[in-house]
């Protein structure tokens, strides 16, 4: 960058004194230009390397201030870069955290897998757009992407009742992470004979760390029972959980908790370490009235 | 005139005995007690601060002036010192401690405190309630401190000897606690050594059905190898090694990453924003980190959710 500025500098010397000498001011002038766009576009574009395996998160992007909807964003990881597709947005934006770096690439290098995730195919061109900054409640980075400002940041906090695809919906982390749990099909069997009426109210939040690995849990469990008589529904909390009233009522001071009714009536609740094997909480609750 | 003949019969050997024991065993607690502050004095400070004891910011001197009265007491008391220069500051020293666990035991009874804000004079190496510090103290100490007034000896030389021998070992320990942070002591000073279960790494007492262990939170745990960082995220050592853990979770695709922190939620973002960690950072309860470590980053190695090797800072360079 600094390099950039000191050769402008250098060149608008140049034309200054070429300004004297009409025609070697034209000759001049079309050199310096010429000069200038090799430079402009040396540095800002490149051939980037493949980036495989950008899974769809939970984020939201703003531009101007404004924000996006139906929007894709996909982080991978392992890379430390988010990928950003918006129609709005022109190009799919890329973005390297660990280089600090926002660029702009060519749709057609981004290729959508069967399983849902996204790659960036070898030899994409990338145009810089310059760097990013952490925004001032930590929640994101802002950026410029053709001339304007855009901000990638987390979602807020889920709040009040909600059903597991309302969840899924909100961050795909709940519906990938569910896919990996597998309950015990003997527990999930002997839980569908259920015939009493069967409501499990889960109390969450979705700025929550425990939440974030015990909640999908519940949602894989919720998944298996679904057309049964044991039904779920979630409820998120905001952070802190003081001041929510339904939390307030129900006396839940710590999160993820389950409260079990049973026709109506609460018959227990789920907390802590019950959460391991969600299905074997539940059945154990209604069998013996522990978790 | 008949003179009346002094009835003097001599304390009963038994009874003579069971002051001796009551008063060793007491001692013995003392130095047990004094023995996990002294590995990890850094936490006995933070402890007496937590309890509002710094009175003029001067927490750590008076850590190293608790611990060396309790070696010292300890040391009187097993070595069979049951003078009243002894039992009195004893006494002292234990209504001192009740009052603390039942002051805790009050606050928590009446939910002005979490179960896990206060577990007695033991520190870290043991894992107990307000309202278990509470009655074990009661027993512990007071029992015993109630025999070892009985059958005591009356007068006798003064014992220079013995606490020649005393002075000496207590300043040895107070030695020991100022230069253990240094130390390589971590499995001694805390839970985390080899051969624990991560179902064993918890927050909350078995009782307590808020309980969270770590194999509830983090279950991957429980399958193949990992290497598990504690840090807060801001320690500089740690955030150096960054591109190294990141490097190693991604060429070694086989051998999981976390990072366990209690660190504030803003903290945390901070770090996921600035970082872009390759491995995940789970947050956990203090309560849960707390008793894992005397300084950080420190790491351990789970193979199959059990602790197979522990390392004072970050995973060695290949792992």
């Amino acid at each position: 960058m600094r390099r950039v500025f000191e050769s402008r500098k250098r060149l608008s010397i140049s034309i200054s004194e070429a300004s004297r000498e009409p025609l070697g001011a034209v000759v001049s002038t079309v050199l310096v230009m010429a000069v200038l766009m090799t430079l402009a576009a040396g540095p800002i574009l490149a051939a980037g390397p493949p980036i495989f395996g950008f899974e769809p998160v939970g984020f939201q992007v703003t531009l101007n201030g404004k924000e996006l909807q139906g929007i894709e964003v996909y982080q991978a990881q392992s890379a430390g870069a988010f990928l950003i597709l918006s129609e709005e947005l022109g190009a799919p934006v890329l973005l390297r955290m660990r280089d600090g770096q926002v660029e702009t690439l060519d749709l057609m290098k981004v290729n959508h897998n069967a399983n849902g995730t996204v790659d960036v195919l070898a030899g994409a061109t990338l145009a810089a757009q310059g760097g990013f900054q952490v925004n001032a409640d930590r929640t994101g980075v802002m950026f410029m992407v053709g001339g304007q400002t855009a901000e990638l940041k987390e979602k807020p906090p889920l709040l009040g009742s909600q059903q597991a695809a309302g969840l899924k919906a909100y961050d795909p982390h709940y519906e990938r992470t569910a896919e990996a749990y597998s309950p015990s099909d003997p527990i999930v069997e002997k839980l569908r004979q259920q015939d009493q009426d069967v409501k499990v109210s889960v109390f969450f939040g979705t700025w929550c760390g425990a939440c974030k690995q015990m909640v999908p849990r519940i949602i894989a469990v919720a998944d298996r029972l679904e057309g049964s008589k044991i039904t779920f529904d979630f409820y998120g909390l905001p952070p802190g959980i003081a001041g929510d009233k339904e939390a307030g009522r129900m006396g839940i001071e710590a999160v993820p908790t389950g409260v079990v009714f049973v026709d109506g009536k609460e018959a227990g609740r789920i907390s802590g370490n019950g959460w391991r094997v969600p299905e074997l909480a539940i059945n154990n609750l209604l069998v013996n009235g522990q978790s | 005139m008949p003179i009346e003949p002094i009835d003097y019969r001599p304390t009963p050997t038994w009874v003579r005995v069971l002051g001796v024991a009551a008063a060793v065993f007491l001692g013995l607690v003392f130095l047990v007690a004094a023995w996990g502050k002294a590995l990890d004095p850094v936490a006995f400070v933070e402890q007496i601060r937590t309890e509002g004891l710094d009175f003029f910011g001067l927490a750590q001197a008076m850590a190293f002036f608790a611990l060396g009265l309790e070696i010292a007491l300890g040391l009187a008391l097993v070595t069979g010192l049951r003078r009243w220069w002894v039992l009195v500051p004893t006494a002292v020293l234990v209504a001192f401690f009740l009052f603390l666990t039942g002051r805790a035991y009050w606050r928590f009874e009446h939910g002005l405190i979490d179960e896990t804000e206060a577990c007695g004079c033991f520190g870290n190496l043991l894992n107990r309630t307000p309202k278990e510090a509470f009655w074990q103290d009661l027993g512990l100490l007071v029992v015993p401190l109630g025999l070892s007034l009985v059958g005591r000896p009356k007068g006798g030389p003064f014992p220079k000897g013995r606490l020649a021998l005393i002075a000496a070992l207590t300043a040895a320990v107070l030695v020991l606690a100022w230069k253990a942070p240094d130390l390589p002591l971590d499995n001694l000073a805390t839970r985390l050594k080899p051969g624990v279960e991560v179902s064993e790494i918890c927050a909350g007492s078995d009782e307590n059905p808020e309980q969270l262990c770590l194999d509830a939170l983090v279950s991957d745990l429980t399958l193949g190898r990992h290497w598990v960082v504690l840090s807060d995220l801001q320690e500089p050592a740690f955030l150096e090694a960054v591109p190294r853990l990141n490097e190693g979770s991604t060429s070694q695709p086989e051998v999981g990453v976390w990072v366990l922190t209690a660190a504030s939620t803003e903290t945390v973002s901070t770090f996921q924003w600035t970082q872009a960690p390759a491995f995940v950072v789970q947050e956990v309860p203090y309560a849960m980190l707390r008793p894992l470590f005397r300084r950080l980053p420190r790491s351990f190695l789970v193979e199959d959710g059990e602790v197979i090797e522990t390392v004072s800072d970050l995973p060695p360079e290949a792992f």
